[in-house]
């Protein structure tokens, strides 16, 4: 049976503006908070400028090579542009149109976003005082004409573009609205209520001070987005630091990939800013408002009160058994597992801190890899090499757009004495390690935290992962041996417990189909459910098929991108596929095979993409404590039964909205670990 | 403390090593077993010289190796070398360039010793040796066999020709026949056929064969080798070996999804193995997992339980003394008189000598290889002991105890040391001291067997106020013995400063 066909896959980036535009969903969703819903409309916006940036940048490249293989869905790269073009045209006329609906509803619900023109007396007299004060002097004007040519236009900036007319001679200036400032600043408001307006509105009405001498003919907003992957040889590079501060430095010229541009732009200008830039119609979007919505959420989560317009409180429930005595008593008892944002972060900040103050702790071996700005993960390791601990910090510089944050902190850590490894020649280490050594009575023992997201205490507010603490031993003499593989030069002998990419998870992941295959074949109870954020991989996507063929219940949780299609007759019809788009970035990932009736449960940071599976250090690891078992049941229950943020994926790779009923699996979970607490069963 | 932690780090011709394993309540933990390719025999065994880019690397790597073992609180490590440092004409500057860069002193175990602590390894885990075995160890750089008789060591043979080894040798010629595996055994096969002319294999000999090489044959063929020991019948070695012996290291690699490097070697090592399983003549192989790290914690963690195993090694040291004398048709009667002479000199003296247990092993060596000489020729016999002894194979002695033995057998006659002599100059203090003491011992044991013909009988040794009396009863005269003791004294008391009285009584 051919189950390579291009009709039995979609593709990954129409499938990836599938899933934005479920986003888009949420901030169109009336039942969600209004100032929750500008969110929304702001996380499409940045997702799309990734997307760009990175994605369209490289079918862009692939083209320009000449490049004609299709994909798994049979797209060359020439027609996925195409078709990506058209779809985001519509998802952005989409977006503006449901920010217009919402302004419309903020103003009812008192916090308006005014246009020049509609500024009272006081008003126009505060932001005059505000434009002459602060900021015209940042406000750098460009002039464009035959000895001035065409100014270089950062990547992702806001400017404007002013058409000026001297002596019958016309001419073009940018003026780039400055970054530095606030764009939406707040404005006094006699009445009860908040106003704000866009800076570049107050550029465009003071134009006539920066062109004194000219008349100003027009103005338009535009904003360009660049090639921004970093390409890096590593093979030729003997210093990883160097070389990626060098390439941050440079991502800004990458060459351009869209531009935005106000809808009420005339044709000349149009044109003219398309030559200049060497930018085509198709990748030419009209806005209808506002450039670059991205800045809503610093703008929402600016708006004091309001609390009605905003999600209820959930702040994070603690881990009874690991917020009182010793991290090390509690975990030396039993396996722990911690579920985020549900529950606190604050465990694992604590176990550090305690593991970089004990007298017994020996050493410490952590990866990091998207570290927050002001991380207190940071601080606390610094202070643990201050108190003598050997402390091995591998810092993956190559995050994407993380880049200059983790250097940053990797000088920081190095200044304070930890020995810090810079990521690993042509892999990405995407697993979350942390290892504490420590010196008992009865000998040495080795801590273990493992996790399915980030030591990031911020995205730990905002993304629901699993975290694990355990000290059992062949996990813990894994986690060393992988680090011993990723800091050193040592060989990775063969895993006890964990499963590692790049060679282990697939193989892992196959063996353990086979199984279900293989007990489905033989008329036992075979089933397979994963939670992850995305399914690309085309040969992981064959194995899940064939399984479906021999009779095995798969269902998936799939938050972004799946190229799979369930539901073709002989191919994929034991195939479930949900998506859920929510308060929070579903970010956990858990794999559960029936085996037989005593299911194997592995939870870790690799979704089922190539670059997870081949070219990335990813672990997965199993969760073998019967109480945390039956708990990931329980967490998958719930989330494979809600109907509330749930889409269900369809045989054609579109998704639909199941009617709600219930309550959505975020609050549900939430609740369930309050009940848990109440009940003493944590 | 209820816990004991120990590291090893092995610097090995294909790969660096470290362990590190702990002792404690529950028995033994093993924490770290890194291990780090670093083709190290390639430099020593094509250029002779280890290059100076694989020294930088090799730091690199024991220093991140430190680091791991700091991580444990572990400060310093048994650091050990084999063959690649051992041969390798730039050791020196290897050796103090790793001590500055690592802080790390690296001991070159030579030949012997290295095989000796595999066998103690082996021998470690008993219960399954039978008496009767022939052991192996393939290393990339040397091969070593011992050959084990009613559960004592008989007979040891070290080879230059591990299986990196054989591999580079040979590799000029791989390109040239399709019977590779035909030119490497015939290769093999003029080292083993002098085996078979020099040692009988002893009936029902177990094959014990060890070294990486088998364990990756074990784990091709299926095995699970984490166990210490674990068998491969010989029918199924033999198709083993045919279904690789016509492939080309690429097509091995293909086949069992090898790196090139392991690939190469395959072939070699199991040709070895199939050659001394032949020569062992068993019907199937018994693998040994061992590595040296592993050997030398176990040795660190349970210094006691090695008591037994040496007591055991030392009477393997004498018996294939014994049998190497025997080959060169040693006067069995005198040996045995001179032994037992000069061992109750020894014990009798101790207070004052101030030697170990070794020492008095290496003396008991010599006086047992002190004639083999004369199978050379009469004349200076003692100079062809000196000569051959150098040269042997002796399981349990290193290079330098064996130097000694040949010395201690060159004095036992005639000539005293004398640090113009060559042979003496070359020695360190501590060395010359000891051939002095242990000559000094043996001279006089041997010349109360002077005749050959053990005519002092119900011997005492004494030793009081400063003096060695030796009461003896002969049935005949023994005037020659009595001769030569008083020749011999004047020496003995110029090293020990003690007078020596010989009293022999004639009964009826």
């Amino acid at each position: 049976m051919n189950l390579a066909k291009p009709s039995y896959f979609t593709n990954r980036e129409l499938s990836w503006l599938e899933f934005n535009s479920r986003v888009l969903e949420e901030a169109m969703d009336e039942s969600v908070p209004l100032l929750e819903r500008l969110g929304f409309i702001s996380i499409v916006s940045s997702n799309l400028d990734e997307f760009f940036m990175v994605r369209i940048a490289g079918l862009k490249e692939q083209v320009d090579a000449g490049l004609e293989t299709v994909d798994a869905a049979g797209l060359s790269p020439a027609k996925q542009l195409t078709l990506a073009s058209e779809r985001i045209h519509e998802m952005v006329s989409m977006q503006y149109k449901c920010y217009t609906d919402l302004l419309t509803d903020l103003i009812t619900a008192g916090i308006k976003i005014i246009d020049y023109g509609n500024l009272d007396e006081i008003q126009t007299e505060y932001i005059s005082d505000y434009f002459d004060d602060i900021i015209m002097p940042v406000l750098t004007p460009m002039a464009i004409d035959a000895g001035r040519p065409f100014p270089f236009i950062a990547g992702n900036s806001v400017n404007i573009v002013f058409i000026l007319e001297r002596d019958g001679a016309r001419n073009y200036a940018i003026v780039r609205v400055p970054g530095v400032i606030p764009r939406i600043i707040k404005i006094p408001d006699g009445l009860q209520g908040e106003t704000y307006i866009f800076i570049e509105s107050i550029i465009i009405q003071r134009a006539a001070e920066l062109f004194k001498g000219y008349d100003i003919l027009g103005s338009t907003c535009f904003r360009v987005t660049r090639d921004a992957d970093l390409s890096i040889d590593e093979d030729d590079v003997s210093d990883l630091l160097f070389e990626i501060e060098q390439q941050v430095r440079q991502r800004q010229w990458g060459s351009p990939v869209r531009l935005e541009l106000s809808r009420n732009c005339d044709r000349e200008t149009r044109t003219f800013l398309r030559s200049s830039l060497g930018i085509s119609e198709s990748d030419t979007y009209y806005i209808d408002g506002p450039i670059d919505l991205s800045v809503m959420m610093s703008f929402k989560n600016r708006i004091n009160g309001y609390d009605v317009l905003k999600y209820p409180e959930q702040p994070p429930l603690s881990v009874p058994a690991l917020a009182k005595g010793s991290m090390f008593k509690a975990i030396s008892g039993k396996d722990h597992m911690v579920h985020l944002p549900y529950q606190s972060f604050d465990c694992v900040q604590d176990f550090l801190s305690e593991a970089a103050d004990d007298p017994d702790v020996l050493a410490i071996k952590q990866v990091l890899y998207r570290v927050s700005g002001d991380s207190p993960i940071v601080e606390t390791l610094i202070r643990a090499a201050r108190n003598q601990k050997q402390v091995t910090v591998l810092v993956e510089l190559k995050a994407r757009f993380d880049e200059e944050n983790n250097i940053t902190w990797a000088k920081k850590l190095e200044r304070a004495g930890c020995h810090v490894i810079y990521g690993i020649r042509g892999l990405k280490v995407h697993s979350k390690i942390l290892l504490v050594i420590r010196r008992e009575p009865e000998g040495i023992k080795r801590y273990v935290h493992l996790a399915t997201g980030n030591y990031n205490d911020r995205t730990a507010r905002i993304y629901t992962d699993l975290g694990f603490f355990t000290c059992r031993e062949s996990i813990a003499s894994d986690a060393s041996s992988l680090f011993n593989n990723l800091t050193g030069y040592t060989l990775l002998p063969e895993m006890k417990k964990l499963a590692a990419s790049p060679d282990g998870i697939r193989t892992f992941i196959y063996k353990s189909i086979d199984n279900e295959m293989r007990n489905a074949s033989e008329g036992l109870p075979a089933a397979i459910t994963i939670k992850a954020n995305s399914l690309s991989d085309t040969d992981m996507i064959k194995k899940l098929y064939e399984a479906s063929s021999a009779g095995v219940d798969i269902k998936l949780i799939i938050r972004g991108i799946c190229c799979l299609r369930p539901g073709i007759r002989k191919v994929s019809a034991n195939i479930r596929v949900k998506s859920i788009v929510g308060r929070y970035l579903e970010h956990s990932r858990i794999y559960c095979f029936e085996n037989n009736g005593n299911p194997s449960f592995y939870i870790g940071s690799s979704d089922m993409m190539e670059r997870n599976l081949d070219r990335r250090v990813e672990t997965i690891f199993p969760i073998e404590d019967p109480g945390l078992r039956q708990r990931l049941t329980e967490i998958l229950e719930i989330h494979w039964n809600e109907t509330d943020k749930s889409r269900w994926l369809k045989s054609d790779g579109k998704y639909s909205k199941p009617e709600k009923s219930g309550k959505e699996s975020q609050v549900q979970l939430y609740e369930y670990y309050k009940n848990l607490i109440k009940s003493d069963h944590l | 403390m209820a816990y004991k932690i120990a590291a090893a780090i092995d610097i090995g011709s294909s790969a660096v090593r470290m362990e590190i394993t702990e002792k404690n309540k529950d028995g033994i933990n093993q924490l770290e077993f890194l291990q780090t390719p670093l083709y190290l025999g390639h430099d020593t065994f094509t250029e002779k010289r280890i290059s100076f880019a694989k020294i930088e690397k090799l730091c690199s790597v024991l220093n991140s190796y430190k680091d791991i073992a700091a991580g444990y609180g572990i400060d310093s490590i048994r650091t050990v070398a084999t063959t690649a440092f051992r041969e390798a004409e730039n050791i020196e500057y290897i050796l103090d360039l790793v001590k500055l860069r690592t802080g790390i002193t690296v001991r070159v175990l030579d030949d012997p010793e290295e095989k000796t602590i595999i066998y103690r390894e082996i021998l470690r885990r008993e219960d399954r040796v039978q008496k009767n075995a022939v052991i192996s160890f393939v290393g990339t750089g040397s091969l070593g066999i011992a050959v084990l008789e009613d559960g004592l060591i008989k007979f040891t043979q070290n080879i230059r020709i591990g299986s990196l080894k054989l591999s580079e040798i040979l590799e000029p010629v791989e390109g040239y026949t399709k019977k590779f595996h035909m030119i490497i055994e015939q290769y093999i096969n003029t080292y083993i056929d002098v085996l078979k002319n020099l040692i009988k294999i002893p009936d029902h000999s177990a094959f014990i064969a060890s070294g990486k090489e088998i364990d990756l044959i074990a784990g091709l063929m299926g095995l699970s080798v984490t166990d210490n020991f674990f068998e491969i019948s010989r029918d199924d070695y033999l198709s083993f070996y045919d279904s690789i012996k016509n492939l080309t290291p690429n097509q091995i690699s293909d086949t069992y999804n090898l790196t090139m490097d392991r690939a190469e070697i395959l072939l070699p090592s199991a040709a070895v193995f199939k050659i001394l399983m032949d020569f062992s003549t068993a019907d199937k192989l018994t693998g040994c997992n061992i590595n040296m790290c592993n050997a030398l914690i176990y040795e660190d963690l349970y210094p006691n339980k090695f008591d037994k195993i040496n007591t055991w090694f030392d009477k393997s040291i004498l018996n294939s003394a014994t049998y190497t004398a025997e080959r060169f048709r040693y006067d069995k009667r005198h040996t045995d008189a001179v032994l037992d002479y000069s061992t109750d000199i020894f014990d009798a003296i101790r207070e004052v000598h101030g030697l170990d247990s070794r020492a008095r092993l290496l003396l008991q060596v010599a006086c047992i290889l002190h004639d083999c000489g004369k199978y050379i020729n009469l004349k200076e016999h003692y100079n062809h002991s000196y000569d051959l002894i150098k040269r042997l194979d002796l399981p349990g002695l290193n290079t330098r105890e064996r130097v000694i033995i040949a010395n201690i057998a060159r004095y036992h006659s005639e000539m005293i040391p004398l640090p113009e002599h060559d042979n003496i100059s070359e020695l360190g203090p501590y060395e010359r001291v000891l051939v002095g003491k242990l000559s000094a011992i043996i001279r006089l044991g041997d010349a109360m067997d002077k005749s050959h013909m053990q005519k002092l009988r119900k011997t005492s040794t004494e030793f009081k106020d400063n003096i060695l009396t030796i009461n003896a009863s002969v049935t005949r005269e023994a005037t020659l013995e009595d001769w030569a003791f008083s020749q011999k004294a004047d020496f003995f008391t110029e090293v020990f400063g003690i007078q020596t009285k010989l009293l022999i009584e004639r009964s009826m």
